[in-house]
């Protein structure tokens, strides 16, 4: 059994804390998995739905997940429904490919390399050295953009919502300078 | 890439998300206003914002799972 397969199964006994962990193992490829979507739903959404279905699914006792790398397979197949429902409530059919469309095709996985720790610390370096709003701004969004909206981030500092945004696209700009700078 | 457009794609990165009656997540009202190859570019932008995120996160987690986590313990 593999470390997600592990994790999963400890969520089994509703363990949040377990899940979470797994869902940071799969997240990378059940969201590269989506890129085929992309132009016709919002993958983000689509893949909230996927895992809260996954949480469903595993406090299912009568549902088995057998096999290696069961709960990623599965997973994958829950991202591609839930994709399709999207797809076809928007009309938005046209966008993508036949292929893609057929619910009986076996889901594929993009590549997607997992996280690169170096990457992250990479990240977080470029980050700490950002000064004055555009910090303030993109710290703020990355801290609580999970949990209220934009709105609510742009009040927290004082600013309009569209100056916010403005910050965090300076931010993340001088953040992409900064990576670019130490070659990645 | 014009400032608009950039503007209007960071709208849409964040993990937070309004649900519909079911509790189903709901894309961004900015999202349908983005072109379908523009939604590739917020496609891009959403996995280079989760990075950001897992790299400040004290547990290494993205805001998909935090979001996600909230609704599980709530």
């Amino acid at each position: 059994m593999n470390e997600a397969d592990h994790l999963f199964e400890m969520a089994r006994r509703r363990d949040a804390g377990a899940f979470a962990n797994w869902m940071a193992l799969v997240e990378p490829p059940v969201r590269g998995s989506l890129r085929r979507f992309a132009r016709a739903i919002d993958v983000e959404s689509a893949l909230q739905e996927t895992f809260l279905r996954m949480w469903r699914a595993n406090q299912d006792r009568g549902r088995a997940f057998v096999g290696e790398n069961a709960s990623l397979r599965f997973t994958l197949r829950v991202a591609r429904i839930v994709a399709l429902e999207e797809v076809r409530r928007a009309k938005l059919d046209h966008l993508i490919s036949l292929d893609d469309l057929d619910p009986s095709s076996e889901p594929s996985i993009d590549p997607t390399p997992p996280s690169d720790p170096g990457l992250l610390r990479a990240i977080k370096d470029c980050i700490s050295r950002l000064r004055g709003k555009p910090r303030d701004a993109l710290l703020t969004r990355l801290a609580r953009g999970h949990e209220q909206s934009d709105r609510d981030n742009a009040a927290s500092l004082g600013m309009a919502v569209n100056t916010f945004l403005q910050n965090v696209v300076r931010a993340r700009k001088l953040v992409a300078a900064c990576l670019e700078g130490k070659g990645l | 890439m014009n400032d608009e457009r950039d503007l209007l794609i960071e709208s849409v990165t964040t993990a937070w998300r309004e649900r519909d009656v079911s509790g189903r997540a709901v894309p961004p009202p900015a999202w349908w206003d983005l072109s379908p190859d523009d939604r590739l570019l917020v496609f891009d932008a959403q996995v280079a914002t989760r990075e950001f995120e897992r790299a400040i996160d004290s547990e290494g987690f993205s805001g998909t799972v935090r979001a996600v986590l909230d609704r599980l313990t709530q």
